[in-house]
């Protein structure tokens, strides 16, 4: 940290980054605030405030969402999806029965279950719900 | 050096964490569109800017490593150089955004009409040197310090304070001494 600077220096200071202390040299910056105090320097800051203020009244807008969706699209997926294909024959309807065993006698509950299983080359997600359109940024 | 805040979110991206990639979209992209639009002059192409900027990002996210550099200063670095190539592209080929009267001036009436004082300072802007701009959008819109823009430059900080200082004087000129 800087404890003094010379009056060049806090001009120089000004110049180059403008009337906001927050913007001075953090190193610096304590020196400058006590120099800033001084009459004869508000002269030097009101100019540069000037500049400052104008250089303020150019804000960029951002078009924002679609943007981000689109580039959003193109990072990388991380582990790939399986495809169904791997697991099932294509085409199959597969029938399951369930059974269930209770204490005096045997009660079969034949529970039928048909899973249509997706084409070969389909890729179904293992997880849905990843990609939460709803987060608002 | 500060532990980078950046680094866990790139972790997660690298593993293809969607929810990362738009918490890291929504933190850094409108800095990277503004940056672009500012040295290009133009928002089409500052979109694209931000877009190549990106596509680098998910390359290097699975190869990041914490503590060689802050991923902000690696972040604005990759924009500034890809202006600074469609600059040269485009000066090569003689064409682009620049405006070709710019009008930088701002009139003299007291009702100044914020939407063309915005203007004048956009054109202003690109009535600079390159480098000057550079340093302007850098330290005073993208609020970075001075040893942070003049890393993301490539230059010491004395080269940038002398690149801010000249192109302040400039726009001064250009915005208040030389009103219409």
């Amino acid at each position: 940290m800087t404890s003094t600077i010379s009056p060049e220096r806090f001009h120089q200071i000004v110049a180059t980054y403008g009337a906001s202390p927050s913007r001075w040299p953090e190193p610096e910056r304590h020196a400058a605030l006590e120099m800033a105090s001084s009459p004869e320097h508000q002269a030097l800051l009101a100019a540069a405030a000037q500049l400052d203020d104008l250089l303020a009244e150019h804000q960029v807008q951002i078009e924002g969402a679609s943007l981000i969706h689109r580039i959003a699209a193109t990072a990388p997926t991380g582990i790939p999806w399986r495809r169904w294909s791997e697991w099932w024959l294509p085409g199959t309807a597969i029938v399951g029965t369930a059974l269930a065993g209770m204490a005096a006698g045997v009660l079969l509950l034949p529970i039928a279950v048909e899973v249509v299983v997706a084409p070969r080359g389909a890729d179904y997600p293992l997880v849905s719900g990843f990609w939460d359109e709803s987060d608002v940024l | 050096m500060n532990p980078d805040p950046d680094h866990r979110l790139l972790v997660e991206v690298a593993r293809g964490n969607k929810i990362a990639v738009r918490r890291l979209l929504a933190a850094k992209l409108p800095r990277i569109v503004a940056l672009a639009s500012r040295l290009l002059g133009g928002a089409v192409e500052a979109d694209d800017i931000a877009q190549e900027t990106f596509m680098r990002v998910w390359q290097i996210a699975p190869r990041w490593q914490p503590g060689k550099a802050q991923f902000d200063t690696w972040l604005y670095t990759v924009a500034l150089n890809l202006c600074r190539d469609r600059l040269r592209r485009r000066n090569r080929l003689d064409v682009g955004d620049v405006p070709d009267q710019a009008d930088p001036s701002i009139p003299v009436d007291e009702k100044i009409d914020v939407e063309r004082t915005a203007k004048a300072v956009a054109d202003a802007l690109q009535c600079l040197p390159e480098r000057q701009r550079e340093a302007i959008v850098l330290q005073y819109y993208q609020d970075l310090s001075n040893i942070e823009a003049a890393e993301v430059m490539g230059v010491s900080v004395e080269a940038l304070e002398s690149l801010l200082a000249r192109g302040r004087r400039r726009l001064r000129e250009l915005l208040i001494e030389h009103r219409s």
